[in-house]
């Protein structure tokens, strides 16, 4: 289970941020632009890193509610890296299935054409307009190139990056979530829907 | 000499803004920049994919910088997020002996040129090259039209922070406001001005509802200040700007959204056509018109 590895782990993060200097003063909530709109917390982040609480990662989902703005970083008097400690708290996450379902769809763009955002064949068309080249001079329109990605995609065991979703209790997805409602949902495949 | 670079458009203004590709590309030529073009790929994303691991996101940013090292050339990004990206990459595989040698053994298995020179290029942003005294000089050289035009500079955050990695003054950053200027528009003042614009790391797809709320407060602030359109030096911020109104609806100020190359692309007296302005969903048409406006009196 996700146990001690991963509190041995939310400690490493703790050290890596310089999260341990953390005096609590509540600057970073302050100045963060997600902390009106949603449950996302700074502060309490950081805190639950210091304290080893690790329901931060594995069932709450505050964290993907960051824009990764650095504001809290920039603006730490303590030097606490909050914005790389939430990205690695997100890897924690990631590797229990707790991300957001869209990103499923995103990281499958990746790994067939190499970008996040594919070409469509109506953008296609306004490249024309535009005196561009149909197909851009990119990775994605050089089958030699786009072989060599694919090969790097292996090296990298880019398939296995994250195990299947878990949505989070309470989760209002319209996806399927183990609890089989009978309904087909194809949530998470729209084309185009990425970062 | 015409000073080269690799050009590194992004994915988003490829796929799907090609009007500040094509924009990039006309007004770049008219300063006398040439921009070469390599087989690229995503950044790749600093929000989803750093989110999930950031060795793999290290080494698809190297592979690009790999590319741009084929050629020897200093890589130009026209987007925030893939600045981010490349140039964080760029910096860890200089500094961290041990990543560079796992990375470029990774590049190599997969057979990619160029892996030896991973730590070798220069990433710059455009406002890196455009806001040198010379490139100013050059702008103001080309400037035909002055429109006036009040408009929202927008820096965006990953062209200046972490400060501690960009180096960039994160309190008060002239460099864009200074161009919008030279060009001929005005730069209003407002606040919460280098705030986020809510699409990073990854919440535009992943937590829409956030999103858009940071989105419509910063329109709100843009507006009430007189902004009859917002520029911005990345095309993930434009992308949020252009579609987010949309995704709002009704009952948000509207504040148009252009690529700093396009609003050069104007003062230089170029089509709005031709900048692609009309294929936005919320078309500069204030912009348009001035410069249409402006053009016809040359004629006169
Ligand atoms: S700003 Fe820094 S010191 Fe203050 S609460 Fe946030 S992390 Fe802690
Ligand atoms: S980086 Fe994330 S947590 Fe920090 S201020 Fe920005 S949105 Fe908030």
């Amino acid at each position: 289970m996700a146990g001690e590895g991963l509190r041995a782990r939310i400690a490493v993060i703790l050290e890596l941020a310089g999260v341990d200097a953390c005096i609590q003063c509540g600057r970073c909530t302050a100045t963060c632009p997600a902390a009106l709109p949603s449950s996302l917390r700074a502060r309490e982040v950081v805190r639950a890193v210091q304290d080893g609480d690790m329901t931060v990662v594995t069932d709450r989902d505050d964290i993907w509610h960051c824009t990764t703005c650095f504001s809290c970083q920039e603006r730490c008097p303590k030097g606490v890296q909050v914005t790389q400690a939430i990205l690695w708290l997100r890897g924690e996450a990631v590797a229990l299935g707790r991300y957001p379902a869209p990103h499923t769809a995103a990281l499958a763009e990746i790994s067939r054409t190499g970008n996040i955002f594919p070409l469509e064949a109506e953008i296609r068309a306004v490249r024309g307009q535009l005196s561009l080249p149909l197909d851009p001079p990119d990775c994605a329109h050089d089958p030699e190139e786009l072989a060599a990605f694919h090969r790097l995609l292996e090296v990298l065991a880019f398939e296995d990056l994250a195990p299947e979703r878990r949505p989070y209790a309470g989760e209002d997805t319209g996806e399927n979530t183990g609890e089989d409602t009978g309904e087909d949902t194809d949530e998470g495949s729209g084309g185009g829907e990425g970062s | 000499m015409t000073e080269r670079f690799a050009f590194f458009p992004g994915c988003i203004s490829i796929n799907l803004y090609p009007s500040i590709d094509r924009a990039t590309r006309l007004v770049m030529a008219e300063l006398d920049y040439e921009l070469v073009d390599m087989p690229f790929a995503c950044c790749p994303p600093p929000g989803v994919l750093r989110s999930y691991d950031e060795p793999t996101w290290t080494t698809l940013a190297a592979r690009n910088l790999a590319v741009a090292a084929r050629e020897g050339l200093p890589l130009l990004t026209i987007c925030n997020g893939c600045f981010g990206s490349l140039h964080e990459a760029s910096a860890r595989l200089s500094e961290d002996v041990e990543l560079r040698e796992e990375v470029v053994l990774a590049l190599r298995e997969a057979g990619i040129e160029g892996a030896a020179e991973v730590a070798d290029v220069k990433v710059l942003h455009i406002l890196d090259l455009l806001g040198t005294p010379e490139a100013r000089d050059r702008i103001s050289d080309r400037v035909v039209h002055r429109l006036g035009t009040p408009v929202a500079v927008h820096y965006g955050c990953h062209y200046l922070r972490p400060s501690t990695r960009t180096g960039r003054d994160v309190e008060d950053p002239r460099v864009l406001d200074d161009l919008v200027e030279i060009a001929g528009f005005k730069s209003v003042p407002f606040p919460q001005k280098l705030s986020c614009c809510g699409a990073g790391g990854g919440a535009w797809s992943g937590q829409e509802a956030t999103s858009l709320s940071i989105l419509e407060r910063k329109l709100g602030e843009m507006s009430s200040a007189g902004a009859e359109a917002v520029v911005n030096v990345c095309p993930f911020c434009h992308l949020q700007f252009d579609q987010g109104q949309r995704r709002l609806g009704r009952g948000v100020p509207s504040v148009p959204s252009v690529h700093l190359s396009q609003l050069l692309g104007l003062a230089f007296g170029m089509k709005d056509k031709a900048l692609g302005l009309h294929t936005h969903l919320v078309p500069a048409r204030g912009l348009a018109k001035a410069a249409r406006s402006a053009r016809a009196d040359d004629r006169k």
